[in-house]
């Protein structure tokens, strides 16, 4: 499902127009990454939880040259299923 | 930061954002996240603008145990939600960090070393931390002793003593290593200093290492060719940091090994760091050494053929004031004296009239000189007479003080150290070593309970 798809759907379901849900969800989209920069957790009951990790510096090594890399540490945004939506899955 | 944030607060914010109800908002994030399972569930994709990637990703059944009774048992295969954040919010939340850039690697740096170089990084801050107080005390003595040092060569040469000795013994380790660093400061800033501080801890280095007759050859051999040698180089400064410096290289070993006798274990961390900076200087030292060395072989050969040395460019500056045992080396001055004009001849007869053995100093340079190299107490120019009575003892190189006999006798109780034992009589830890010396103690950790010591009688080397 692309984004034009889930829009549509989105506008379905809440009877918004595209163009205006379009534009709520940018806002929405905005709201939750300005949360997330600040290193705050989304929990979305049944859906998940959004939060910001920190992965530690390391060493890579390229596979085409064999050079080795120091990779610098890193935030990274990750997104943990609740048990709900797990189950859903399965 | 950290904090959790829920729906609510999610759709208060596009509320007031896009002031619509905030029951229409909750009701819209709502659905917005409904859609996003749905979706899943359709397509296992669902890919949104801004946010990121949603994906389905299916995991094959595979064995597994069970930690508690090692039963075997298979994980079902299920599917998995996946996530990858959209660019633009990737970046975003990793504005914190985006500045580092991912570097490749020298190939011989392993992980191990990166981490050592932090410690190492750390050690070093702490250490010139710790560093400060001493570096400041020590500085100003180096000052005190060049005054002194420019009426009185005699003087000057027990007050430099007295001034450095102290700080060798002392069982604060970064003194030492303060002084060091002090006595680099003052070759740079100004020539003298260096000139009386460094003979003087290298007398104190050829006196510790008098007992192997390596040293003791050498020196004597020396004697002359060393000044000479200084003679023929060309500037002041020059003179009083490349001599010094060759004596330095000498005592490093010697001297480490005296210090570790009296640190205590607390301070071994620090010792280390100490070592390492002996070791960069030693190596310095070294170097300088060995250049010198190659300057002394040079002239010593030089002095075996007098008629070809003539070609060798000397500066004479004082040594017709200065008699020296001629009988010993009496070709070497002759080196000296020579310019590349005067003839050998000449030579020979300034050599003659240098025939006293001992000679008066006519300069703090020239006075330890001498003074360096010979080993025994006696053989010191000035002092010969003196020394001679304390040489019947064993004394502590580079000691401040003269052992001249027992005070008394004392009996070692339980649970006393002979740092304890030297506060007592002596008012200092750092008087350990005269006890030590004086009665010849190889192991000063372990003193048996009962032992008898004779405490020495001290006798200040500074009148």
């Amino acid at each position: 499902m692309n984004n034009k798809r889930f829009i549509t759907e989105v506008a379905s379901q809440t009877g918004y127009t595209n163009k205006s849900t379009q534009d709520l969800a940018d806002s929405l989209i905005k709201i939750m990454a300005a949360q997330l920069e600040e290193g705050n957790s989304i929990l979305v009951p049944n859906f998940g939880t959004f939060e910001v990790k920190k992965k530690n510096e390391r060493i890579m090594v390229s596979p085409m040259t064999q050079q080795r890399m120091l990779v610098p540490p890193k935030l990274v945004v990750s997104f943990k299923p609740s048990t709900s939506v797990k189950d859903k899955f399965k | 930061m950290d904090a959790k944030v829920m729906i609510q607060d999610l759709a208060k914010a596009l509320a007031t954002q896009k002031s619509i109800d905030k029951k229409a908002a909750l009701a819209f994030v709502q659905s917005f996240f409904d859609v996003i399972l749905d979706g899943l569930k359709e397509e296992k994709y669902v890919k949104i603008k801004g946010l990121g990637t949603f994906k389905l990703v299916d995991v094959e059944s595979r064995e597994s145990m069970n930690i508690h009774t090692g039963e075997r048992f298979e994980i079902q295969g299920h599917a998995k939600i996946g996530f990858t954040p959209d660019a633009t919010l990737k970046d975003l939340v990793n504005k914190p960090f985006s500045h580092f850039e991912t570097v490749p690697l020298a190939d011989d740096v392993t992980e191990a070393e990166l981490e050592a170089v932090d410690a190492q990084f750390e050690n070093t801050i702490s250490y010139q931390e710790s560093d400060l107080p001493d570096d400041v005390e020590s500085d100003s003595a180096g000052i005190e002793t060049t005054d002194e040092t420019v009426d009185n060569s005699d003087d000057v040469y027990q007050e430099v003593k007295s001034t450095v000795d102290p700080t060798l013994v002392s069982s604060t380790l970064s003194a030492p290593v303060a002084s060091d660093d002090v006595e680099e400061v003052a070759a740079g800033k100004s020539s003298s200093t260096p000139v009386e501080f460094y003979p003087e801890v290298s007398y104190e280095n050829t006196k510790t290492l008098s007992s192997s007759p390596e040293v003791e050859v050498e020196n004597t051999d020396e004697v002359p060719v060393e000044s000479a040698r200084i003679a023929s180089v060309l500037s002041e400064d020059d003179k009083s940091e490349i001599k010094p410096e060759d004596n330095q290289t000498n005592m490093e070993p010697e001297e480490e090994k005296e210090y570790l006798d009296y640190i205590d274990d607390s301070e071994e961390s620090e010792r280390r760091k100490i070592r390492r900076y002996e070791w960069i200087f030693g190596s310095i030292f070294a170097l300088i050494a060995m250049g010198i060395g190659y300057f002394i072989g040079y002239v010593h050969l030089a002095s075996r053929f007098p008629n070809e040395v003539e070609v060798i460019v000397v500066d004479t500056v004082y040594i017709e004031k200065e008699p020296v045992d001629s009988t010993k080396l009496p070709q070497t001055e002759p080196v000296i004296k020579r310019d590349e004009t005067t003839p050998p001849l000449k030579t020979d007869t300034k050599a003659v009239p240098k025939t006293n053995t001992t000679q008066p100093a006519k300069s703090a340079v020239q006075e330890v000189k001498p003074a360096k190299p010979v080993p025994q107490p006696e053989k010191q120019p000035v002092q010969s007479a003196v020394t001679s009575d304390y040489s019947k003892y064993p004394q502590v190189a580079g000691g401040a003080y003269w052992i001249v006999g027992t005070a008394q006798t004392y009996k070692v109780r339980s649970g006393e150290t002979i740092r304890i034992i030297a506060e007592r009589f002596f008012g200092s830890r750092q008087m350990a070593p005269y006890i030590i010396k004086y009665n010849g103690i190889s192991d000063p950790d372990h003193v048996a309970e009962g032992t008898i010591l004779n405490v020495p009688k001290l006798e200040s080397k500074k009148k």
